[in-house]
């Protein structure tokens, strides 16, 4: 009996020592963000693409994943950049090409820093201001980073945003143990380069990573197709169709050598791979963009100007060839990465905005848990989409143009995606809708209020 | 002076004639707040119009009244929209085609004194949300033979605000 016993007890000890095996919890995914700029919907082949077959490897991530078809970000670059990191409306962060944001808001890098990720940005920061070395990316989570700390088209004057005297641009680097040292001047023939040498210095990260069995967050804001849009010497003329079509070849080329490094380095399965563009197409001749079937550009909240591709892809956990029309806004990625590697990143002392949509991507659930969008131009609230719906309170087409009466205008992004006939007449109900949106956003300033632009470090929130 | 007085008496209690071409006068002023936080509160206010666009055209007798705006381009080779509402308190039904099906809209009418109220009820069955009700109450009364005044009360649905607009139109 009693060795009876004792054989249930080892089978007992091996059966628990199993379930622990089994229960233990996994690796926690590494993540790569590849952000390009003032990239168009109209870009892509797999979004149907107006410049030819010149994106493979940005169609087969889409195939290898989900697609967003209702992806929505803030309408420029710099808000773009702090709604993305911080998971929360722009607009709450007091977010400026001027000042960037206060060093009081939390990132994606800085959150994942804190459970034990190697996190790198190497491309475009922009989140600094006119100084950028005293709200430097180091500052803000980030490991080590390469890159420019503003944006492209000081490549043209090399004259920093802020500054009057050429030569005073640079592309730069830092680490959490070194301060922001200007590499070389950012002119040019930088320009033209900087995006590979970016992901080159992605690319090591990653692989230095995983030999320290550390999981990693990669950052890779790249550079094109912003103006100038001038692409690496490789592809100069390579595609025949224009500036712009040998700039997206360069990215879907940028994006292949991110994806097969992936790959070598055997983490392809445990590696959440996200790309999404900052704002709409670009809007400056010579280089102006394609919105595909949207109105408008980057800096206006028409659909061009707001709505992106977006792609997913996460083997074996999201569903592979998924085509979606719900609502997804960046402002989601923080939330659901948080998700996704199992743990409360989140900060709880602030207003988030962001959804958590990982059992949306996984395809657990259907429909997303976004119902609306707030569409600020800066500090103005321009539009609010609510399902289908587009409700301008202050309805201004071109970027940087004046409002256009009558300023309030509604359109059903189903019917007429162009955002041409305005049916304010007989829906007027859509605006009880919307006005309770923006009534919820604004009550939640009182607990939370924005912090204001140009606000100077430290900053800390009124007691409320 | 005695026919300025029966002039007057006469404007003054009989059921008002809207008819005529009326053109939007004055930007719309919103009567209620509009939403805080919304710059458009500040640069246009209530800028949701009459719903009967800026330009108008009303015919009336004793029995109902008939609202006609252009909406369309020319180019879009459709007519105008006409709206007929009954004036002896049954119910109109107007069905309007903005390309996502026919729209049903169920009206009333009654006279307040000159003023006239139309009532409008819709059914709405939106992708994402149960199917349900909107009204929408107008009050047109005139201010002078030459001005009509539009004031929409749009009704909360879906736990939102009720807003209100009201519109100067200036005959001819």
């Amino acid at each position: 009996m009693k060795r009876l016993a004792g054989v249930c007890l080892v089978l007992w000890v091996g059966a628990f020592a199993m379930v622990q095996g089994q229960t233990a919890p996994p690796a926690r995914p590494n993540i790569v963000l590849m952000f390009p700029d003032n990239l168009g919907w109209g870009e892509l082949n797999v979004y149907g693409g107006v410049r030819g077959p010149i994106t493979p490897r940005l169609d087969r991530l889409a195939a290898e994943g989900l697609r967003l078809n209702n992806f929505n970000v803030e309408f420029s670059c710099t808000v773009s950049r702090a709604a993305l990191m911080t998971g929360r409306y722009a607009i709450r962060t007091g977010a400026s090409q001027a000042a960037g944001f206060t060093l009081w808001e939390v990132t994606i890098a800085e959150a994942l820093q804190s459970i034990g990720y190697a996190t790198g940005l190497f491309g475009k920061w922009h989140l600094g201001g006119d100084r950028p070395e005293n709200r430097n990316p180091s500052q803000q989570g980030f490991d080590e980073y390469y890159g420019i700390p503003r944006t492209s088209n000081e490549s043209q004057t090399t004259i920093a945003q802020g500054q009057k005297e050429p030569n005073t641009s640079f592309i730069w680097e830092g680490s959490k143990t070194t301060p922001p040292r200007n590499v070389k001047l950012f002119d040019l023939q930088a320009r033209r380069t900087v995006d590979r040498e970016s992901l080159d210095k992605s690319i090591a990260f990653m692989e230095r990573s995983v030999r320290d069995k550390t999981p990693f967050f990669v950052y890779y804001p790249m550079t094109q197709i912003h103006f100038p849009t001038l692409t690496h010497p490789d592809f100069i003329g390579k595609t025949g169709a224009g500036d712009i079509a040998d700039a997206m070849a360069e990215v879907d080329d940028n994006v292949g050598r991110m994806l097969d490094a992936i790959d070598k380095l055997g983490i392809t399965r445990n590696t959440i791979v996200f790309w999404c563009t900052d704002n709409g197409a670009e809007g400056r001749r010579p280089w102006r963009g394609s919105s595909g079937p949207w109105s408008g550009f980057y800096n206006s909240v028409m659909e061009g100007g707001i709505r992106t591709p977006c792609l997913v892809r996460w083997p074996g956990r999201i569903p592979a060839g998924r085509v979606t029309n719900e609502l997804v806004h960046e402002i989601d990625f923080f939330p659901t990465i948080a998700a996704a590697v199992g743990a409360d990143i989140l900060p709880h002392d602030r207003a988030i905005d962001g959804i958590n949509q990982l059992p949306f991507f996984e395809g657990k659930q259907q429909t997303s848990d976004r119902e609306s969008v707030l569409l600020y131009a800066n500090a103005q609230l321009r539009a609010v989409k609510w399902h289908d719906w587009k409700l301008h309170y202050v309805f201004a087409p071109e970027a940087g143009g004046p409002a256009q009466p009558p300023l309030m205008r509604l359109f059903n992004l189903l019917s007429d995606p162009k955002e041409e006939s305005d049916v304010k007449d007989s829906n007027p109900w859509v605006q009880s809708v919307t006005d309770k949106i923006v009534n919820d956003f604004v009550a939640t300033t009182r607990r939370y209020p924005h912090v204001a632009p140009n606000t100077p470090d430290p900053y800390v929130p009124p007691k409320m | 002076m005695l026919i300025a007085l029966l002039l007057f008496a006469t404007f003054s209690q009989s059921p008002a004639d809207f008819s005529g071409r009326w053109t939007l006068d004055a930007p719309v002023v919103a009567t209620t707040p509009a939403v805080p936080g919304t710059p458009a509160a500040a640069a246009a206010p209530g800028d949701m119009g009459s719903g009967w666009g800026s330009s108008l055209t009303i015919a009336q007798d004793a029995t109902r009244l008939s609202v006609e705006y252009v909406f369309f381009s020319r180019y879009d080779a459709q007519p105008p929209l006409t709206f007929v509402y009954p004036l002896d308190g049954s119910e109109g039904k107007n069905v309007v085609s903005m390309g996502r099906g026919e729209q049903i809209e169920l009206s009333r009418a009654r006279w307040d004194g000159r003023a006239l109220t139309i009532t409008t009820i819709s059914r709405v069955a939106d992708r994402g949300a149960k199917p349900f009700t909107t009204e929408v109450t107008r009050k047109l009364w005139l201010e002078s033979p030459t001005t009509m005044i539009v004031e929409v009360t749009r009704a909360g649905v879906l736990g939102g605000p009720s807003s209100t607009t009201r519109s100067v139109y200036r005959k001819g």
